[in-house]
């Protein structure tokens, strides 16, 4: 080596980094910089928005005590654990059925259309469901349809006690396609004998289900489920866009209620203290994929 | 699998599927209508009376084709600047070992993890101060640092499958680690940059909540604001609504169909193993 071993060594690990280093910096730049200035921000006052003042961990105490609070956390869970699971289900039976025997240019046909859901923005997700849970919209007609006729005069989304359950099937419409994809896609990397020789055994099909399949995916599930609940836990536009988190707050998740304090009272510290509770949360219950994807390195 | 099982699950495809498909058949339908026939008794898919006034009504509204061209726009860059730097941060996951390298993933996954309503607070105030606001680059930042940390576990498990002996060979031939990215990793690449500016593309192109609080004119908000708006008026139109939910989605899915292939392969080349 001609060159001074140190120089090289720095050099070394100069370009080592140098492909990660513009999307890493970026990435500090767009989500370190703004989480230290929440940390700050929730450890100040804002009744005067023009002249925070430092609060301790005032902001921290104040959502323990307000109902509401506990009322959006626990709308959080239930959306989020209803929501996985139903577009667990969902997306689980389109897979199994399209990974059986069958004509190849049909199977392609249904994969294709099924995944439209999930490629259409919340917005329009949110359009179409309004129109449908209409009063005298398509469910409504469906269930007089039927002879339903009292349970056909709900307002789907004006009811406190189905407002919840609507966003939520709303929102399992759009994203149990991909579920569908990732699950059709590992089922498909099952090897084919080992059903075979289950059938010899007379195993019947919920005994496959249960002891080849579902094991074979273990992975695959347990990733899909981190990162949809991640993506639940945090959702914001259906209700947001469908209820604002009404009627009488019976749809209000945690990131409605923070959006409230934060732009409607401009209250940043407390929106701040409830925004990194909620992150605490998510990365306390996401740590599995976290170091699923880690140890991928080995 | 037996005569009967067969038909059995091609019905319950058909069957399932056509329900699963229930909202967009619907959407379809009341855009063909006029406004007084979307609540047309008795109930059909078919329109009472089939007619193009929804889309007269949307292609004619200046604003609204505006707000097309912004979500082309943001949407095209956002996907152009993240598919370039997670391929080149892809590859330097995928194939250096260095000090510092598993807390730099550990951080770009826990970036996966802010709520949204988190990281708009700031933003909000910070594209304010620097002027920023309500701004083409207000949204194209913000959708980038949303994209990013997917896209590079996604192009790094990609690269992870591509065989290190061609590595090997090109510095055989006395390639750098730039030329072998860029003749040796990025060809066989292709799906999953594809999938990779898909997934950005689809999550630039219908994202709300920043588009709400970052812009404020016609002149730089998306169209996801538009139906938002539509939405936000307590819809009498909802022909319209539905006519321009369709042209917002059309794109996408048109996109989709073309590269699906690639997009599968790329999706699914690091979680499913």
């Amino acid at each position: 080596m001609k060159n001074n071993g140190y120089q090289n060594q720095y050099f070394d690990y100069f370009k080592k980094i140098s492909f990660i280093l513009p999307a890493l910096l970026l990435l500090l730049l767009l989500t370190a910089y703004p989480l230290y200035q929440v940390i700050i921000m929730s450890f100040y006052d804002y009744s005067n928005t023009d002249n925070p003042i430092f609060a301790g961990i005032e902001n921290y105490t104040r959502f323990f005590v307000d109902p509401l609070f506990w009322k959006s956390l626990i709308n959080t869970i239930i959306f989020t654990i209803v929501s996985v699971a139903f577009s667990f289900i969902i997306g689980m039976t389109f897979a199994l059925l399209l990974n059986q025997q069958i004509n190849t240019k049909f199977r392609a046909v249904f994969r294709s259309v099924l995944i439209f859901p999930w490629l259409t923005s919340s917005t329009v997700v949110a359009a179409i469901f309004m129109l449908m849970f209409n009063p005298f919209g398509l469910i409504n007609h469906f269930l007089s349809m039927f002879g339903m006729d009292t349970l056909a005069q709900t307002a789907w989304l004006g009811n406190e006690n189905t407002a919840l359950a609507s966003i939520i099937i709303a929102n399992v419409w759009r994203s149990f396609p991909f579920m569908m994809l990732m699950l059709l896609a590992g089922l498909q990397t099952i090897p084919k004998d080992l059903y075979e020789a289950a059938e010899l055994d007379g195993a019947g099909f919920f005994q496959r289900l249960l002891y080849i399949t579902i094991p074979s995916l273990k992975n695959i599930i347990l990733t899909l489920a981190t990162l949809e609940f991640i993506w639940n836990f945090r959702a914001f536009d259906l209700v947001f866009l469908m209820t604002g988190g009404g009627p009488m707050n019976s749809t209000e998740i945690l990131s409605t209620y923070i959006y409230q304090f934060a732009f409607r009272k401009l209250d940043f510290g407390y929106a701040s203290a409830t925004a990194l509770f909620m992150l605490l949360v998510m990365v306390a219950l996401s740590l599995f994929y976290v170091r699923k994807s880690i140890s991928k390195e080995d | 699998m037996s005569k009967r099982g067969r038909v059995a699950t091609y019905l319950s495809i058909i069957v399932l599927g056509s329900i699963a498909l229930v909202p967009i058949l619907w959407m379809i339908s009341v855009m063909f209508r006029s406004n007084p026939d979307v609540f047309a008794v008795p109930l059909s898919l078919l329109p009472p009376e089939f007619t193009w006034e929804a889309f007269a009504k949307v292609f004619s509204n200046q604003d609204l084709m505006r707000l097309f061209l912004n979500s082309y726009i943001i949407a095209i860059a956002v996907t152009f600047i993240c598919v370039l730097f997670a391929a080149l941060a892809g590859y330097g996951f995928s194939r250096f070992e260095f000090k510092g390298k598993r807390t730099a993933l550990i951080y770009i996954l826990l970036t996966q993890m802010f709520p949204m309503v988190l990281l708009v607070i700031p933003y909000f105030l910070f594209v304010s101060r620097v002027g920023l606001y309500d701004t083409y680059w207000a949204l194209i930042l913000a959708y980038t640092s949303f994209a990013l940390p997917f896209s590079i576990m996604m192009l790094r498990d990609f690269i992870n499958t591509i065989p290190r002996e061609l590595d090997e060979a090109a510095k055989m031939d006395g390639c750098g680690p730039f030329r072998t990215f860029f003749f040796i990793i990025l060809p066989p690449s292709l799906p999953g940059l594809i999938s990779t500016a898909v997934y950005t593309f689809i999550l630039a192109w219908n994202e709300f909540l920043f588009a709400v609080m970052l812009t404020n004119s016609i002149a730089s908000r998306p169209l996801t604001i538009g139906i938002g708006m539509l939405i936000g008026e307590f819809t009498t139109e909802w022909n319209a609504l539905m006519a321009l939910s369709f042209m917002a989605s059309a794109p996408l899915i048109i996109v989709f169909l073309f590269v699906q292939k690639f997009f599968l392969q790329g999706l699914t080349a690091g979680s499913v193993k």
